[in-house]
């Protein structure tokens, strides 16, 4: 038993494999005609979004040339018209009609979050569009939910319109914004191809004058000359590259959309503020400074004691901690607050266990 | 200004601070809180004494301590409300304890640090809450056991309780998160104890250099003739201040470690004080900065270390000492306020407690009701389940509830 099923695994995967590699029968021969791919190799397949047959393009001529007609497959008794039928786009047919049933369902159904009071009731929503989907994909319901989707958009036509043109806005403004980008990266390529362009031939003519140079009577003169030539060039180049670049730093910020001036302006409002890990503390104190030792006759035992020292302690650290501390706060003086910020003070409402849980039972 | 700013980052000083009034305040409404559930504690016992006081009902509610048998002839409605303590009583009471607590630690021989955080875990714990709902006397072992642990003096919880009578862990651990919670999670106390070492250790240091210093030459003329024999004196006398009257009276709200300390060390050595913050924080003092003398100095000793770069920056600022030397005094004038505390007489601390025991106990004079306060246990009351709990459901789950 084993064996056999192994086997049958094997031819299974064989079969997939034939399939995947010259397509599988159902493209190979038209299923109404019964003609196929091998007598006529220019053969093309096209569904009908009304019931999803497939049938060869000669089948589609021959029927439905005189114009609407029924189905040609056995028990299907839909009427095709001969415009609507298209190429399949999706090998399976399932995944074909679950394309067409969600585009014509996103058309209706296109409320954003922001028109809904919270997420839960959004979600409600969107639920309820995903049955009405699955309804029309499985055929549940069919006429039921057909009525639904009517009586919807009958209701929501103005907010249904709104949206499908705020959408469109939305697409309008990102298609803007690449194209922008697009043209600001052409404009950075073609400077830097450009320099390199002017570096190479403005070498090339330095060469060139340099050979020149030392044909000349007086070579040390001619090529100090063709030095500084060369130099006063290059520099007059590179002040022109920065202007250019200059230029182009302008163009990128200048704000082309009014959205784009937008964005800038959000980031001049909060520049960044350089990163301080330790928020403006430094070591430097102000009413002392440490000293090497300190006059601690405790000090001097623990100083000498192996065991203590063993374990890491340091008089050192000590001393200055307890430095610090003695000047921690000379400087802050406590007194009554004025005004109201007393009121958050005193509020016993802040504390963790409050009076009346422990008296009023 | 780097010791000071970071001083205020503390939770002393931001939720822990308060001037003379704000604090009087507190207390005041901490006594009003206190008052108020007592009030309605005894309200709800009358009612139920006045239903349940029929003739049969005349039983005497048991208790572990004998109490005077309510007589049928007891009518609850002409019994009066009991006084509540006042809010000076409430801090006698606490102030008490704060002794009481120090008298414990020394049982176990603590370090003063061990103390002085127990003591101010009281004092701020009673802040916020009334003695009428937290008896101290109930939360004196887990607050020292607390304090032990956020002191890193670790002792195991069962040789604790050995050595002091009748407490069980059980006993102990149970009010940890009350206090816990009480005291708003601040463990850290920023203690006077370590910056008076550091205080001594400068001066002393300080004493020993010869140096051309003006400000330290005074300071040792004026400490003549044996300037650290006198130091270390005033060492040993402010120290005893700093473990006892600093921590009963309310110096840790008022004033910032260094100044308890130099309060501290103004009732051992007024004089000595006034030296050291004239030489510290008066007009032309150095800082401890050592004054460079051009050229010399070079190669020698690198005892300022990274101070000698900016030389003497106080010249800039106002001079500390006379804001200073009035505030040490007052700190000073509070912590000898406080050693009458302790000369308080037994019988009046017994009446205030008499009080507080009738407040809690309404069913000793009533007949009935339950006794009031946190250590008094009663019947906790159910938690109340019903829509709240179906709509939450419905929140957590993870697609929502069911459509509509």
């Amino acid at each position: 038993m084993p064996s056999l099923t192994a086997s049958n695994a094997a031819a299974i995967a064989r079969a997939r494999e034939n399939a995947v590699n010259r397509g599988s029968d159902a493209d190979e021969i038209c299923p109404v005609c019964k003609s196929s791919r091998y007598l006529n190799p220019n053969m093309r397949f096209l569904v009908n979004p009304e019931c999803y047959h497939k049938m060869c393009e000669s089948c589609v001529d021959r029927l439905f040339s005189q114009g609407p007609s029924q189905c040609p497959v056995v028990g299907c008794d839909k009427i095709l018209r001969k415009q609507r039928f298209r190429k399949q786009t999706f090998e399976d047919i399932q995944v074909e009609k679950e394309v067409d049933v969600r585009k014509r369902i996103a058309k209706t159904f296109n409320k954003r979050q922001e028109d809904f009071p919270s997420l839960k009731e959004f979600n409600d929503y969107l639920e309820e569009v995903e049955t009405v989907t699955f309804n029309l994909l499985n055929s549940i319901d069919i006429s039921a939910t057909e009525a639904k989707i009517t009586a919807f958009e009958q209701s929501n036509k103005s907010s249904i319109l709104q949206n499908i043109a705020k959408n469109a806005q939305e697409q309008q403004l990102a298609q803007a914004q690449r194209e922008f980008e697009r043209e600001q990266h052409r404009r950075a390529k073609e400077f830097e191809d450009q320099i390199e362009a002017e570096e190479k031939r403005d070498k090339a003519e330095h060469k060139a004058n340099l050979l020149k140079a030392l044909e000349a009577d007086n070579p040390d003169a001619e090529v100090a000359k063709v030095n500084k030539l060369a130099r006063k060039k290059s520099s007059m180049r590179r002040e022109n590259q920065e202007r250019r670049q200059r230029e182009l730093e302008a163009a990128r910020n200048a704000p082309a959309f009014q959205f784009m001036a937008n964005l800038n302006r959000i980031g001049e409002e909060t520049p960044a503020k350089k990163y301080d890990p330790v928020d403006g503390y430094d070591e430097s104190n102000r009413y002392f400074v440490y000293r090497d030792r300190y006059e601690n006759p405790w000090l001097e035992e623990a100083l000498k004691s192996k065991s203590m020292l063993a374990g890491g302690y340091l008089v050192q650290q000590y001393c200055e901690r307890a430095l610090f501390e003695a000047f921690s706060g000379v400087g802050c003086f406590i007194e009554d607050p004025t005004g109201e910020e007393d009121e958050g003070l005193s509020a016993p409402a802040l504390f963790d266990t409050p009076m009346a849980d422990a008296v009023s039972f | 200004m780097a010791e000071d700013q970071l001083y205020t980052t503390t939770t002393q000083c931001k939720t822990w601070s308060y001037g003379p009034t704000a604090l009087a305040t507190i207390r005041e409404n901490t006594n009003a809180a206190g008052t108020r559930s007592i009030k309605r504690g005894w309200k709800r016992a009358r009612v139920e004494a006045s239903t349940a006081n029929t003739p049969l009902a005349t039983t005497p509610i048991p208790s572990n301590t004998p109490t005077p048998v309510p007589t049928p002839s007891i009518d609850p409605l002409s019994v009066p409300d009991p006084m509540t303590l006042t809010p000076a009583e409430e801090l006698t009471l606490v102030n008490y304890y704060i002794l009481k607590l120090l008298e414990m630690s020394d049982v176990f021989s603590f370090p003063s640090n061990v103390k002085s955080t127990a003591c101010v875990f009281l004092s701020r714990f009673h802040l916020n809450h009334s003695v009428h709902a937290y008896h101290p006397k109930l939360l004196l072992s887990t607050i020292l056991f607390l304090a032990t642990k956020t002191e890193n003096h670790y002792i195991p919880l069962s040789e604790f309780c050995k050595r002091i009578p009748k407490i069980t862990p059980e006993a102990v651990l149970k009010y940890e998160f009350t206090v816990a919670g009480g005291i708003r999670w601040d463990f850290d106390i920023k203690q006077p104890l370590r910056a008076a070492e550091g205080g001594i250790m400068e001066l002393l240091t300080a004493l020993a250099l010869t140096g051309g210093d003006p400000g330290l030459q005074t300071l040792k003329d004026k400490l003549a003739p044996n300037p650290v024999r006198r130091v270390q004196d005033a060492h040993g006398r402010m120290k005893a201040y700093l473990t006892k009257e600093a921590l009963v009276s309310d110096v840790y709200y008022h004033y910032t470690p260094p100044q308890i300390f130099l309060g501290a060390l103004w009732l051992a050595d007024k004089e000595l004080t006034e030296a050291y913050i004239e030489w510290r924080f008066g007009e032309n003092s150095t800082m401890g900065r050592v004054v460079k003398k051009k050229k010399k100095d070079k190669k020698g000793k690198d005892k300022a270390g990274n101070g000698e770069e900016e030389e003497a920056p106080a010249a800039k600022t106002l001079p500390l000492a006379p804001k200073l030397i009035p505030t040490v005094a007052a700190c000073a004038e509070m912590m000898t306020k406080a050693q009458e505390y302790e000369k308080i007489p037994m019988d009046v601390l017994k009446r205030i407690d008499k009080k507080l025991h009738r407040c809690q106990n309404p069913q000793k004079f009533l007949g009935a009701g339950t006794p009031l306060g946190f250590g008094n246990e009663a019947p906790k009351k159910p938690a109340d389940d019903g829509p709240p709990e179906k709509k939450r459901k419905a929140d957590d789950d993870l697609f929502g509830g069911s459509l509509r």
